[in-house]
């Protein structure tokens, strides 16, 4: 069976914004256990980035949307099922990527899916 | 000390253009130099979303031919403003969506209003026909970063009615007076009603999804309800409250990682979708049929 993939990107927003909790790889690993998914998390910090905490900076106007800092979780599963399951978890604890280009590199069934899932959450619980 | 009046509707000599110039008085009187502006004088035309401002740094298509420019460049000639809009149906008049629509060019060319204070005046005519009155006033200034230090909403109905009234008189002078004030000693401490929301002091909280979560819409920060001897609070936490949509920061993260990437997004999604919408192109002529309908 063609192998289904989910990308969702979380870009470093405000704290209000943000996934609500540190997304970890073992938190990961747990949900693809329970959904018979793998997942994984990349993180990216952009190339021009400067600055931690409350004061990021980074031109992001050029860049290509892989290069902007952030974490990249991505999931592949068999079957829809599975990967329904485990894109539900992960926008229950982390919330919806929040723009058209937060679940780019998705295959398209992964994207419908996402798209699905966040109008059935409103895009945020 | 500058304090700019700002009027937006059409009845000349209304309820909101006396109001505001009552306001105005108060602030002369407290030593500022005042004027005043009617927006709906102006055609400010609808943003068409091209982006030009944001993505490739160029003034808008409409500059020159609108006055959406020399309005807000006039503004920041201002150390404060009294905006003056009178509610119609729920919300107050056009004018102020089509000026926030137009404020993208602040992503390129930062507001100059940031810190200043201003203050709001809605004339109303119905009870209970106001639920959405200060929900754009409040969007554009805090979009341009501008400090509201009160909003009052005055029930006023028949032509001029204001100019004989001394309730709806004596609180556009403390208007006038508290943002004279703010502009002087740099208190701009909120004198409104509180609200429940601790930043933009609005009432309309949005219950989110999850049916646990509320949310301020204008600002962004979410809490929870509760209730304290019978009565109704939400609860925000402290470490939110900076972050509110409209603070420096969170608008800063906004145009960077949601806004700015989307370049890329629609250089790669173009070639395809250039041949996906040939079809919408050949199923009926919108545009001529608009000019049929205007002939």
């Amino acid at each position: 069976m063609k192998e289904l993939t989910a990308v969702l990107r979380y870009f470093p927003l405000d704290p209000v914004t943000n996934p609500p909790k540190p997304i970890w790889q073992a938190d990961l690993d747990l949900i693809a256990g329970e959904t018979g998914t793998t997942i994984t998390l990349d993180a990216v910090s952009g190339k021009s980035r400067t600055g931690e905490g409350d004061m990021v900076r980074e031109d992001t106007m050029n860049s290509a949307i892989e290069e902007v800092s952030q974490e990249v979780v991505t999931v592949t599963a068999h079957d829809e099922k599975a990967l329904t399951l485990a894109v539900r978890a992960l926008i229950r604890i982390y919330r919806a990527p929040r723009t058209v280009f937060g679940t780019w590199g998705s295959s398209p069934h992964g994207r419908e899916i996402i798209s699905r899932l966040c109008d059935e959450h409103d895009g945020w619980y | 000390m500058k304090i700019l009046g700002i009027v937006g509707s059409c009845r000349k000599l209304g309820n909101t253009e006396i109001l505001v110039k009552e306001a105005l008085m108060a602030a002369q009187d407290q030593g500022a130099k005042v004027d005043i502006v009617r927006w709906t004088n102006y055609d400010i035309f609808p943003c068409e979303g091209d982006a030009v401002c944001m993505f490739l740094d160029k003034d808008c298509k409409h500059k020159g031919n609108d006055g959406h420019d020399y309005l807000l460049n006039m503004m920041y000639e201002f150390d404060g403003v009294v905006l003056g809009v009178p509610c119609y149906i729920l919300e107050v008049e056009a004018v102020v969506k089509q000026f926030i629509d137009r404020l993208f060019i602040l992503s390129s060319r930062p507001s100059k209003m940031i810190g200043k204070p201003a203050a709001v005046i809605v004339p109303y005519a119905t009870r209970g026909w106001t639920s959405y009155a200060f929900l754009q006033p409040t969007i554009l200034l805090h979009f341009l970063g501008m400090h509201i230090i009160d909003k009052q909403l005055i029930h006023t109905q028949a032509m001029s009615e204001s100019a004989g009234d001394p309730l709806a008189k004596e609180k556009a002078r403390r208007i006038g007076k508290e943002v004279a004030d703010a502009v002087r000693t740099g208190d701009h401490s909120y004198k409104g009603d509180p609200g429940i929301c601790p930043v933009c002091h609005e009432r309309n909280i949005r219950i989110m999804s999850d049916n646990q979560t509320v949310e301020c819409g204008i600002c962004a920060i979410r809490g929870r309800l509760t209730i304290v001897d019978g009565k109704i609070r939400a609860e925000f936490p402290q470490e939110h409250l900076a972050w509110h949509r409209f603070a420096p920061e969170s608008l800063y993260r906004h145009t960077t990682y949601e806004v700015k990437p989307s370049k890329d997004y629609f250089i790669r999604k173009w070639p395809d979708l250039k041949e996906q919408r040939a079809k919408y192109k050949e199923f009926l002529d919108i545009d001529r049929a608009a000019g049929e309908a205007r002939s």
